[in-house]
């Protein structure tokens, strides 16, 4: 086990940059505690690594103790600037959660997730990255940053020197400097993997505010313990949060995005903190610029009758564009190279007929993936069920919102699509991708199976052949378990 | 009034959910509780011994010993020796950075004296050859040459 106090202390310096930042996102800062650390770690991730990324590229400052610490600090500054002004107004400490409040099932469910995010942690702890991407790219990138002290790395722009995909975006290899560099952590101690565990307990977090608001808290806590059983999201070294991977951190810098732009309380200051989230998105891998934009169109779906809450959603757009800035001008002093150049491929209109001749070959590639016990469980077998006999929670009154929801989870998977349809060996990239592309939609999928257990719940409710499930159920309803949260 | 239609479908489906569960969850759990045993047992690795035990003895030893010979900034040159890609020259270079790897492909392409002099720059002074079957061998410049003339490198 190494490095216990580097790994707690670098996911702290993000999460002190991101409470800073969250006072600036109205449906952020007055979350209860838990919540809020979530949205703040995301925010902290995204607003710290993007600031150094930018201020490394277009300024040439360092990536070194001073300057990561000066503008940790700035961060968290301008939170607390903006909490001593807004004070003579309103005070808005967040409120704490007293578990004595909690049902006792609903604690035990906590205790368990708790849980299995503190053995993530204690894997990260443990073993040394073993995951391929990890090693590849990710991981790898972050040393050669660290040792030249900037993103303009002559490793990166020297076309002769062996660099695969040179030009991914740099956000969580500079997240992973930020740890190294902070507390002189030794190349051979792996504290940077606790940033990405830690991005599992956010996505839950994240689940459980979006679930429970839209769903009530029984079917969010469901969604989260279904969650909490996917290999693909938490133990499976090519994907889950205890891999080196970007999937799950893009994962949830897209659906946090996604989540705010479709339950803030559309104030200029909830899009641009979602726009923050979707910058991160974009600084994290290749699609997350797609993602990006497939999250700003499914907000666009559910607001499109209102020009002027259609017109905010342009403030989201303002950090997406200037991410995008720094992607293209970082990006133009690093020759491409050992990468798979899709736009090469599109270019070349590669993409028909192999768009429909490829459809079987691949559906049955896919398919094997979703089935492997030791990546998805059951999951796949047991919730397009859910989704069928639960789809009416996707009507009505959240028929929108699903709609939203429904494009959000299938962007990633139509990006993936996209890249079998014009790739040379789609046959060898779908079994090591596809789980990849689920894991980036899962935040939306998860959200729409909290609606659909939501309505599967109220059903069996109402029920008196199985007496037991039924009770069972109406103690929850009674206690408010499956109602939607009424706190915003 | 009649009594409401039986939810079999939602029971049938939340059952299945359950299932799910049942199943998954003490998955993750038994996970979590042996990743937490490991991080007690293993306390006090050094990181040495935490990746021979994570990858291999003689792998790390002999990753150990390049990193010793190959100043941090220097280029090097790697060599996949290994019939097909199996990423042995990846976790090499990982391994290796902030080393400046160089790549002259695979070893069995490097038969022609040429390509080797084409791909293989002047400030490339060591060359690792890397595979997934034993561990990274290390060569200077000249001794790489002299034994890759030689047909005597696998």
């Amino acid at each position: 086990m190494n490095g216990v106090l580097p790994s707690l202390g670098g996911v702290a310096i993000f999460l002190a940059a991101g409470l800073g930042l969250a006072e600036l996102v109205p449906s952020v800062r007055t979350l209860p505690w838990p919540r809020r650390l979530a949205w703040a770690y995301l925010l902290g991730l995204a607003g710290l690594a993007g600031a150094l990324y930018a201020l490394s590229h277009f300024l040439a400052v360092p990536l070194r103790r001073p300057e990561i610490l000066a503008t940790a600090a700035a961060l968290a500054l301008i939170g607390l600037v903006t909490r001593v002004l807004r004070r003579g107004a309103k005070p808005s400490l967040p409120p704490l959660v007293s578990l004595k409040s909690l049902p006792p099932l609903e604690l035990a469910a906590a205790a368990l997730l708790a849980f299995i995010c503190l053995g993530l942690l204690a894997d990260a702890l443990t073993d040394p990255v073993t995951g391929w991407d990890g090693r590849m790219t990710w991981s790898t990138q972050a040393l050669w940053v660290l040792d030249e002290g900037t993103v303009d790395s002559e490793v990166l722009q020297r076309k002769n020197l062996y660099v695969t995909h040179p030009q991914y975006p740099l956000l969580m290899p500079v997240a992973q400097v930020v740890v190294l560099e902070t507390f002189a952590v030794p190349q051979d101690v792996h504290a940077f993997r606790a940033l990405y565990t830690t991005c599992f307990a956010a996505f839950l977090l994240l689940l459980w505010d979006g679930g429970r608001r839209w769903a009530g808290r029984l079917p969010a806590l469901l969604a989260g313990l279904a969650a909490a059983g996917v290999p693909a999201l938490t133990f499976f070294e090519d994907s889950g949060a205890a891999s080196g991977y970007s999937d799950l951190p893009l994962g949830c810098f897209y659906g946090a995005g996604l989540l705010l732009l479709l339950s803030g309380r559309r104030r200029t200051g909830d899009a641009l903190g979602a726009g923050l989230l979707l910058a991160g998105a974009v600084l994290t891998k290749n699609e997350g610029t797609l993602l990006a934009l497939f999250a700003l169109g499914a907000a666009a779906l559910v607001r499109w009758k209102n020009p002027r809450r259609l017109l905010r959603l342009g403030a989201a757009a303002i950090p997406i564009v200037l991410a995008l800035a720094l992607l293209v001008s970082w990006r133009a002093g690093i020759p491409n190279r050992q990468d798979e150049r899709y736009e090469v491929l599109v270019g070349a209109g590669e993409i028909w007929p192999g768009a429909v001749t490829r459809i079987p070959g691949l559906a049955a590639l896919a398919l094997r993936q979703m089935f492997r016990f030791e990546h998805w469980t059951l999951f796949w077998i047991v919730v397009p069920v859910v989704f069928w006999v639960g789809r009416r929670g996707w009507s009505r009154r959240r028929r929108t919102l699903a709609l939203a929801l429904a494009v959000g989870a299938v962007a990633p998977l139509a990006i993936g699509w996209g890249a079998y349809t014009i790739h040379p060996h789609p046959d060898t990239l779908v079994p090591v991708t596809w789980s990849r592309f689920l894991v980036q939609a899962s935040l939306p999928l998860f959200l729409l199976l909290a609606l659909a257990l939501r309505n599967i719940l109220a059903r069996v409710s109402q029920g008196n052949a199985f007496a037991r499930a039924s009770s069972l159920a109406r103690v929850f309803l009674a206690s408010g378990w499956t109602r939607p949260d009424p706190e915003r | 009034m009649s009594p409401p239609r039986r939810p079999r479908s939602a029971t049938f489906a939340l059952a299945l959910f359950g299932l799910l569960l049942a199943v998954s969850l003490p998955w993750s759990a038994g996970r979590a509780v042996r990743r937490i045993w490991w991080a007690f047992a293993y306390a006090g690795e050094t990181p040495l011994e935490e990746r021979s035990r994570e990858l291999d003895p003689q792998y790390a030893l002999a990753i150990e010993e390049i990193r010793r010979t190959i100043p941090r900034h220097a280029v090097y040159a790697l060599v996949d020796a290994d019939p097909d890609e199996e990423g042995s020259v990846l976790w090499v270079r990982f391994d290796l950075a902030p080393r400046r790897p160089v790549y002259l492909g695979f070893l069995h392409d490097l038969r022609n004296p040429r390509t080797v002099r084409q791909r293989l720059i002047r400030d490339a002074r060591w060359i690792v050859v890397a595979s997934v079957r034993r561990p990274p061998v290390l060569y200077e410049r000249p001794e790489f040459l002299r034994e890759l003339r030689a047909g005597s490198l696998r």
